[in-house]
């Protein structure tokens, strides 16, 4: 059985979500709150195995308490509204429920948490060790948010302020800077090219030496996009190419 | 030879780079007008409230059908009373009071014991004119403000009356306030400013001040009845 703990600072809201894990059969109820702050103790003490947390509270966001809590539970997100699910992808979190909760979400939330619990730990830390870099990134327009798949994203450049992912389609703004891309991206894949650009090394299709020891990257998509390569950043491109 | 071809290369490039940019700068422009046109949207009836509520709904259908029903009953009457804000620039003050009373009843319903309110409306006065939705507004912030943002939860006030040929109306609340300067463009009360603005040049205020230990927002209205 799923030990389970159900934090949500609106009552009704903890209500439901406990009926509904009642109604399932497959759950047992480690406790519930309404108060964040208070919540912490409980949650130290009872180690669920899965914790439904709503991210905006009074005194600590469903964020905030995660940071404050080790080692951390499988965490399913419930919302009222999406545009937190783009953090909410980025913190270690199994799945989120957008509020009202149906219940076939809810089964699927649990499928996946059982699917983690049944695999041997030793095969999960190999996994985990395997897969260690995003496959995704999360862009916001206005309320609704785009999931990316990274290996259709040709590179990411920053202009104005904002940071772009480009894809063939379109390009879409992300919430990270270059430099943090560049951090938390595979580095098989991603290699940064200028102040500006990262681009995605399975997408080049040639580097053109340019004059003044400086390069040009053209890219496979159709429209055979042209980046720049800095001077001081062409010894690295081509480490990582091979070449 | 060498020397041309690279000049032409990088002319050729230099314009690639210049068109790209201009396409991005589109790209931007078309961005932030929708973005402009989703916050007007939504600055009427926020989703984040709308699904919350929902869900409160859900919770009571078993728990207590009755408060259930005269939920959505209240949640429908917001809704209609939002829709309609354009079609209407004044509205009389009782209308909007009976709204602000469904719209603290169900945030109540959400919010439970954290959310204390009171209204404090002087005699013969609902004839008076407001903006659709402006009390609502000045309502809304002070939740967002002393309520949900807060662990003990606190009491929001809402007062009308008629003083020196204004309406005053003034809604506080014992949270910790708020900088008026620093609130987003598209925001519930800043829309509110704009909206004062263009239906009252000159003469209607919207005010924020702190008096004994609470957070006021006011918002005065030059009336054209006169009361006797």
């Amino acid at each position: 059985m799923i030990r389970a703990f159900v934090l949500d600072d609106e009552p009704l809201a903890v209500k439901r979500l406990l009926r509904m894990l009642r109604e399932t059969g497959r759950v047992e109820l480690a406790g519930s709150a309404t108060d964040p702050v208070e919540a912490l103790d409980a949650l130290r003490d009872r180690a669920p195995d899965v914790l439904f947390l709503d991210i905006q509270m009074p005194g600590l966001t469903g964020f905030e308490l995660l940071e404050k809590l080790k080692p951390q539970p499988v965490v399913v997100f419930t919302t009222a509204y999406d545009q937190y699910a783009l953090r909410a992808f980025e913190v270690n979190s199994i799945d989120y429920l957008l509020k009202p909760v149906e219940a076939s979400h809810l089964a699927r939330a649990l499928d996946k948490i059982e699917r983690r619990q049944t695999g041997p730990p030793e095969w999960k830390t190999l996994l985990a060790a395997l897969q260690p870099y995003p496959e995704r990134i999360a862009s916001r327009l206005g309320e609704r948010i785009h999931i990316l798949d990274l290996a259709k994203v040709t590179h990411f450049f920053a202009r104005e302020k904002l940071t772009y992912a480009a894809t063939e389609a379109k390009s879409y703004v992300v919430d990270h800077t270059v430099a943090d891309l560049e951090d938390r991206l595979d580095p098989r894949h991603f290699c940064r090219i200028h102040r500006s650009t990262l681009v995605n090394l399975e997408w080049v299709k040639e580097v053109d030496a340019w004059f003044g020891g400086r390069a040009l990257v053209r890219l496979k998509d159709a429209k055979a996009t042209e980046l720049q390569v800095a001077r001081d950043r062409t010894a690295e491109l081509k480490k990582r190419l091979g070449v | 030879m060498i020397t041309v071809f690279e000049g032409l290369s990088y002319r050729l490039q230099a314009a690639r780079i210049e068109l790209r940019n201009r396409e991005l700068a589109e790209e931007r422009a078309n961005k932030l007008a929708s973005e402009a046109r989703l916050s007007s949207l939504e600055s009427r009836i926020h989703p984040h409230f709308l699904f919350n509520t929902l869900n409160s709904i859900s919770a009571l259908i078993r728990e207590d059908p009755a408060r259930a029903e005269r939920t959505v009953e209240r949640l429908a009457a917001l809704l209609r009373y939002s829709l309609d804000v354009h079609t209407r620039p004044l509205v009389p003050l009782h209308q909007e009071l009976r709204i602000v009373e469904d719209y603290l009843e169900i945030e109540k319903t959400r919010f439970g014991d954290r959310l204390r309110y009171a209204l404090v409306v002087a005699p013969d006065i609902g004839e008076l004119e407001v903006p659709p939705m402006a009390v609502q507004t000045l309502v809304e912030n002070s939740i967002k403000h002393a309520i949900a943002d807060s662990r003990r939860g606190g009491e929001v006030r809402v007062e009308a009356r008629f003083q020196s040929g204004e309406l005053l109306l003034e809604v506080s609340d014992d949270g910790p306030g708020f900088d008026l300067g620093a609130l987003l463009p598209g925001h519930g009360l800043d829309n509110l400013q704009e909206r004062l603005a263009a239906l009252f040049p000159g003469a209607a205020r919207l005010q924020v001040t702190r008096r004994e230990g609470r957070t006021v927002v006011a918002v005065s209205l030059p009336q054209k009845k006169v009361l006797v």
